[in-house]
């Protein structure tokens, strides 16, 4: 063959190896129905990584022998003003994040801002507590062309996942959101500090109002063209519903039980789960006084995605007398070839359930220290439950604290390891009952507390035995930010002491660490970009979560990037 | 007396009625007028109250101790507080701008009354640390 012919068939074959191996100049991929219902590999679709809420990736470039090797890739600094509480989404190039009622996306290749949203929350926004959920979003949908972003003032934003132009922003008047206390007559109202959930045809939003006053949690599904409610699934029981007189009289208004976490779906039973929030006030007296069960709140609830309708309601802490919410994602799975509920939470125990029916079939206990119950009885009720403190009276020793032996930092789940793993805290606190002050309508904790501090634990336990397989007991107190796990025999999480690590996840040999020189409060994503597996961790907040000092460290704000 | 010096002494009369420092009415005229001191300070039932007041309103950013160490955001630790207690109720009524966090201080003027924040000041007063300032800010 001619020489000039050979060379233009080689540059030939080569220009068409670097047009396909080119990702910018491929068809921008929509986020169909079978993405959504796929285990995370490629892409990190939801912020759990799966409908099922594992945070797993079946992903194995980055393994033990190789993850030593990972390397800092870029920073994306975020500006963020508070707790950056976001598990960011990856597709298709772009790393989603939010913080501050801002979305970025960021180029996963460079760190380098794509587009930039900004959502201005209104003038008269405020009242109680707010301040402190302000610029909170713990997750992000994406959907067809769409990511789906809820800021705090109750809205749901549908944003082109290429331009960063909004094609909707919907609110809705049911649901209003709360107000400083100067401008408007109730203050009261709701605020989304949560994500929300793509299915097939709907778009899940969790209503969370509970400690801006208490005002009773939802779940709703939207449509995902226009944002306009399918249904509405109320967490407190309504009346006709088994548990309605559960609450005394009046106290249903404003019992809380907000939805406080991105929840996990089940595609067969067409079920959503969500953990709900601690009862309202804090101080039981207007709600039976620690007698009536309150059930709805600090329960675990299975919602039915085609009607809206509560298919059961298994409630972990009767009464609610600490603040005990649940606020972890219930993750499903088969165990003994039956579906399952496996939720770890602030009790200091993992609640297993039958996921059809809400059937309790055990808890196992994960915390060092406990004193609240003795245990929990065959139906899942709790047995031997401490007195509770008298208004006014003296402080109540409890164990765990009211931030739980898990927080809202998420865990995760390893099917080849079958290994759950938990960003856990010993704490313990003396808790109070006191008269519940009143401002607008806005009705304020009526309780307070003191901190014992301790120290965090991550722990790794065998899902199926519960057994205790490792752990990584830090010095000081604190939560790491949450799990993350991978096929690849991986579990990676930040301490709160700033430090991400990369350990091995069936024997948590820690096998690399950077410090990040501030605190994490979400969990990492895992993802693969031109080939290449990379591992994206948000930071930034305050260090002193819930007012523990020790760690020495400023206010931050940054996502981080780890690639080979 | 001339009418000149009785309309003045009558003025004078007048204005020092009006300035009799009687409890709770002088609170309800003195919307408008901060006193240089906490009149409540030393006040047990005030104190009471304001610690109430402090933890239901307060204490989550500012700890269950004022010690800036709350558990719902962390904020100015009220025990070295030096504005004095004109600066203190100016404080609270405005709310306070903090740079680069999202969490500000809240306006509390129109939702806590004067007296309210008095009571909390009373409270606060008995958790001061040295080198704290109630009174009036030297200038």
């Amino acid at each position: 063959m001619a020489r000039v012919v050979r060379n233009a068939i080689v540059i030939g074959i080569g220009l068409a190896l670097c047009f396909a191996a080119s990702p910018r100049l491929a068809q921008a991929q929509v986020v169909t129905d079978v993405l959504l219902a796929s285990e995370a590999a490629e892409s990190w679709l939801h912020a759990n990584g799966n409908w099922a809420g594992h945070r797993f990736s079946t992903l194995t470039q980055l393994n033990t022998g190789n993850v030593k090797n990972l390397k800092l890739a870029w920073i994306f600094s975020t500006g963020g003003k508070t707790d950056a509480q976001n598990t960011p989404l990856y597709h298709d190039g772009l790393v989603y994040f939010a913080q501050d009622n801002t979305v970025f996306a960021i180029d996963a290749r460079t760190g380098r801002r794509v587009w930039r949203y900004e959502h201005k929350l209104p003038e008269d926004w405020g009242g109680y507590n707010v301040p402190f959920f302000t610029g909170k979003h713990r997750g992000l949908a994406i959907y067809g062309e769409n990511i789906y972003f809820l800021s705090n003032d109750v809205k749901l934003h549908a944003i082109n996942y290429k331009t960063g132009v909004a094609k909707f922003v919907k609110g809705w008047t049911e649901f209003q959101y709360p107000k400083e206390f100067t401008k408007a007559k109730d203050a009261n109202g709701y605020f989304l500090t949560v994500g929300p959930l793509a299915i097939p045809g709907t778009i899940i939003v969790p209503m969370n109002a509970t400690d801006t006053g208490g005002l009773p949690g939802y779940v709703i599904g939207v449509n995902p063209e226009n944002g306009d409610i399918k249904w509405k699934a109320n967490m407190i029981p309504g009346p006709g519903e088994p548990g309605y007189n559960s609450w005394p009289a009046g106290s249903h208004e404003f019992g809380g039980a907000g939805p406080w976490i991105v929840g996990a779906w089940d595609p067969e039973l067409k079920m959503y789960y969500t953990g709900t929030a601690n009862a309202y006030e804090w101080n039981p007296r207007n709600r039976g006084g620690g007698k009536s069960d309150n059930i709805g709140a600090a329960s675990i609830v299975a919602v039915d995605t085609d009607s809206g309708k509560v298919n059961w309601r298994y409630l972990a802490v009767p009464g609610d007398p600490w603040d005990y919410d649940v606020p972890q994602t219930p993750m499903v799975m088969t165990l003994n070839g039956k579906k399952t509920i496996v939720q770890p939470n602030k009790t200091g125990y993992i609640h297993y359930l039958d996921a059809k029916t809400g059937k309790f079939q055990k808890a196992v206990l994960f915390v060092d220290k406990i004193n609240w119950i003795k245990g929990y009885d065959d139906n899942g009720r709790p047995i031997g439950q401490i007195a509770l403190p008298v208004e006014g009276g003296p402080k109540v020793e409890v164990w765990p604290s009211l931030t739980g032996g898990v927080n809202m930092f998420p865990s995760a789940y390893n099917p080849t390891t079958g290994f759950v793993y938990l960003p856990a805290v010993n704490r313990g606190m003396k808790y109070f009952y006191e008269e519940i002050k009143q401002i607008s309508n806005v009705r304020h904790f009526g309780a307070n507390w003191d901190f014992i501090w301790g120290y965090e634990v991550n722990l790794a336990k065998d899902v199926t035995t519960g057994r205790e397989v490792w752990r990584d007991q830090k010095s000081k107190d604190g939560y790491a930010g949450g799990m993350l796990t991978t096929a690849g025999n991986l579990t990676f999480y930040t301490s709160q002491n700033g430090a991400f690590q990369a350990v091995n996840a069936t024997t948590g040999e820690i096998l690399y660490t950077f410090n990040l020189g501030t605190t994490a409060f979400a969990g990492p994503i895992t993802f693969s970009v031109d080939g290449k597996q990379c591992v994206v961790q948000p930071a930034g907040g305050t260090p002193a979560k819930f007012g523990y000092q020790e760690h020495n460290m400023e206010h931050g704000g940054l996502v981080a990037a780890f690639c080979l | 007396m001339t009418r000149v010096a009785r309309a003045g002494l009558v003025s004078a009369l007048v204005v020092s009625f009006l300035s009799i420092d009687v409890g709770a009415v002088r609170l309800a005229h003195a919307e408008s007028e901060v006193p240089a001191t906490n009149p409540l300070t030393g006040n047990e039932a005030a104190i009471r109250e304001g610690r109430s007041w402090f933890r239901a309103a307060c204490a989550l950013c500012h700890g269950i101790h004022a010690d800036g160490a709350g558990e719902r955001g962390y904020a100015a630790d009220l025990r070295v507080f030096k504005l004095g207690f004109r600066g203190y109720v100016e404080t609270v009524k405005k709310g306070r701008d903090v740079p680069g966090r999202a969490a500000k201080m809240p306006p509390w003027g129109g939702a806590l009354s004067d007296q309210q924040i008095y009571q909390i000041g009373a409270y606060l007063e008995t958790l001061a640390k040295d080198g704290a300032n109630w009174k009036e800010t030297s200038r």
